[in-house]
């Protein structure tokens, strides 16, 4: 299964001063595929993919990348990765024809090779028009593709990007997305690290992090399946007071709030929605509208981080 | 090591330097404008100092005494106190740095050739101008004593017992006026010429806090090639202040330039890379551009000024002193930038300190390529 497996970790461990930003992780990722890390702020997956880049130690366990190991052999994963950071680091005083020409003279590209390569991904990022410009005057979206091209610039077989839509306006999150799609077709593997849960529904499968820790990590579908009961959005009058009623009321195991409505987690679906309009109305809380839906990403994570943190407290 | 690399991070950081117009301009002129500043600061050659005389004696010879005084520009008799009181108002008020005093029975004693007293008051409080002063008025009475005396004592008929038969004869070479200056400002030179390695200091500290460093070691980038990329361009814009500082010395501060130019802009060349191998060095530890900042200004004015002999002359300093200051390529730059310039010293005679330049450069070059790791 050594072809399989192109990212291994086993017990991976990297403590700081005071924290441990990732505890022993165990994880395999699977060659082509698009790889989702998924958690809240702090949960280690910049730590994550910065030991899987081989660009920071671990304190325990280890990793392999390719087949080699990040503390010994971090040269030839180096050769092999690109590794796109959540801060944008191209060089802003240099344009984006020098900084893809830069990245090019590092990974010693040379001839018509490195020349098609650059006009490629200038015209793959669509920067084209913008190659004269100092990368400091592109838009955010713009920095993000053009460091996502000088990631690219020596056919990597795996990428590694961290929060690569970060501060993105919708629509060149959907454009970065759909080049990543293009990248993964090509059979790229891709490690991708995101708040965001319509992005995660984009990976083949998706890794929840947590304290430092895998909660789940299975693709999207599974995930999903995993929330208890049944899903209700409801459109009710007085959303803060439907919440605290409708929490203590027997059958509902979890209530999310989710802008103008609120999604009700129950054991029997039908039983609440035939509950729902008398109990409210009690507490003279107009209801507008109920019915029954599937969970998304942002339920199931919302649902098993709650989980996760009443297990252990 | 592949040279496409390292031509490419050289081009890449000279683009940083350049790119930023005021900062560029700031570089390269910041020696030359320390070198004009400072050079006004420190050089004290003092002339014209106003002294007092008491002349209690009254005789021809402590008047032809005094004129011997007020011969040269270096000193100016001014204020004639009568008495001691007199003496010290003014020197209280500070109207005068110093105060020589001619006893009665001077001329007779000379004649008679007794030993003649003669009493100098300087101002303490001053120690630069008194030093000066009383340099100058035994330098007055040892030519006076010599010639004037030699020659009353002649004119007399009267043997010379006391005097010295010796002619003794001072010339300071290379530097026959005994200007400060001449010492001082090639010296500066060397100190000044350390600003650069300051800013060479910023280069690994810039794309640490740019962030750009954590996407560079994640390349197969080799830490020799980095560091050696990095160091060029600080090599090349540091090396376009060297002419303009030997031209404020040469047309600014008159100061002769003996030695072989070439020579000179070679080793300074040589200066600059161990200078700035100890400030790369430096920023492989620090995380911000302040820091470095900071750090390499203490460590290169520090050494510059207090330990490369300029103001406390080398044979004075303790062991542990001058073992750190051999350390600092500025001490033996400062040698050697005295000894061309003003010596016109040739490479034969010098080669002890190039070396020690070599190799001190050498040491903090290697030791940074091998410090410096690709890990956050």
């Amino acid at each position: 299964m050594a072809d399989e497996w192109v990212i291994e970790t086993e017990g991976l461990t990297r403590t700081f001063k005071k924290v441990t930003a990732v505890n022993n992780l165990t994880l395999q990722i699977k060659r082509g595929e698009i790889f989702g890390l998924v958690g809240p702020d702090g949960a280690g997956k910049t730590t994550t993919i910065r030991l899987l880049a081989a660009i920071l130690d671990p304190t325990g366990g280890s990793a392999k990348v390719d087949g080699f190991d990040t503390v010994a052999q971090p040269e030839p994963i180096k050769r092999r990765i690109g590794y796109m950071a959540q801060r944008f680091n191209l060089y802003g005083d240099l344009s984006v024809w020098e900084n893809l020409n830069f990245f090019a003279d590092v990974f010693e590209m040379t001839g018509t090779e490195r020349q098609e390569r650059i006009e490629m991904l200038l015209n793959f990022a669509r920067l084209t028009e913008f190659r004269d410009r100092h990368a400091a005057h592109l838009s955010g979206g713009m920095q993000k593709k053009l460091a996502l091209a000088c990631t690219l610039i020596h056919t990597p077989d795996i990428i590694y990007l961290d929060e690569p839509t970060t501060g993105v306006d919708p629509v060149s999150r959907r454009e970065f997305w759909d080049i990543l799609t293009d990248l993964h077709l090509q059979g790229i593997t891709l490690v991708v690290s995101t708040p965001y849960m319509d992005e995660a529904e984009r990976c083949s499968r998706v890794g929840l992090m947590y304290q430092g820790g895998l909660v789940v990590c299975d693709t999207p579908e599974a995930i999903k399946a995993m929330t208890e009961g049944e899903l209700i959005a409801l459109w009710p009058s007085d959303l803060r007071r439907a919440h605290d009623i409708l929490l203590g009321t027997e059958g509902v195991l979890e209530v999310q709030t989710y802008g103008d409505q609120l999604r009700l987690f129950a054991r029997d679906g039908d039983d609440i929605m035939a509950r729902l309009q008398a109990t409210l109305t009690e507490h003279n809380i107009q209801l507008a509208d109920a019915r029954r839906t599937s969970p998304r990403m942002e339920e199931a994570f919302i649902s098993l981080i709650r989980r996760q943190m009443n297990e252990k407290p | 090591m592949k040279w496409r690399r390292v031509w490419s991070v050289i081009r890449k950081e000279w683009w940083h330097i350049t790119r930023d117009r005021t900062s560029f301009i700031l570089l390269l002129l910041s020696p030359v404008l320390l070198l004009i500043t400072m050079g006004y600061a420190f050089s004290i050659d003092i002339t014209n100092v106003g002294i007092g005389v008491m002349d209690q004696d009254l005789t021809p010879l402590s008047r032809q005494f005094i004129s011997q005084l007020a011969s040269t520009d270096a000193l100016r008799v001014e204020k004639w106190p009568q008495s001691l009181d007199e003496v010290e108002t003014l020197m209280m008020r500070g109207q005068t740095k110093a105060v020589v005093i001619i006893p009665r029975g001077f001329e007779t004693d000379l004649l008679s050739g007794k030993t003649a007293a003669l009493q100098v008051i300087v101002d303490g409080t001053d120690p630069n101008t008194a030093g000066h002063a009383i340099r100058h008025i035994s330098a007055h009475v040892e030519h006076f004593t010599l010639e004037q005396v030699a020659e009353q004592v002649a004119r007399a008929g009267i043997a010379l017992k006391n005097l010295s038969p010796i002619d003794l004869s001072l010339r300071a070479w290379f530097n026959p006026q005994l200007r400060y200056t001449v010492s001082l400002i090639p010296a500066l030179v060397g100190i000044v010429l350390s600003v650069p390695a300051m800013a060479a200091s910023l280069a690994l500290t810039r794309e640490r806090e740019w962030g750009t460093l954590e996407g560079l070691i994640a390349t197969p980038i080799g830490r020799f090639e980095l560091i050696l990329g990095k160091i060029v361009p600080y090599l090349i814009a540091g090396f376009l202040s060297v002419p303009m500082c030997v031209a404020t010395a040469v047309y600014g501060y008159k100061i002769p330039f003996v030695g072989n130019l070439g020579l000179y802009l070679l080793l300074s060349i040589v200066y600059l890379f161990s200078t700035m191998s100890i400030s790369l060095f430096l920023s492989v530890f620090v995380s911000s551009q302040q820091v470095a900042m900071i750090a390499s200004m203490l460590i290169f004015f520090f050494s510059g000024f207090f330990m490369s002999g300029l103001l406390i002359p080398f044979s004075l300093m303790g062991p542990m002193i001058k073992m750190e200051a051999f350390f600092f390529p500025t001490t033996h730059f400062v040698i050697i930038s005295r000894n061309i310039f003003v010596k016109g010293a040739s490479f034969a005679e010098i080669q002890g300190y190039v070396w020690a330049i070599v190799g001190i450069g050498a040491i903090f070059f290697t030791l940074t390529s091998l410090m410096f790791k690709k890990k956050l």
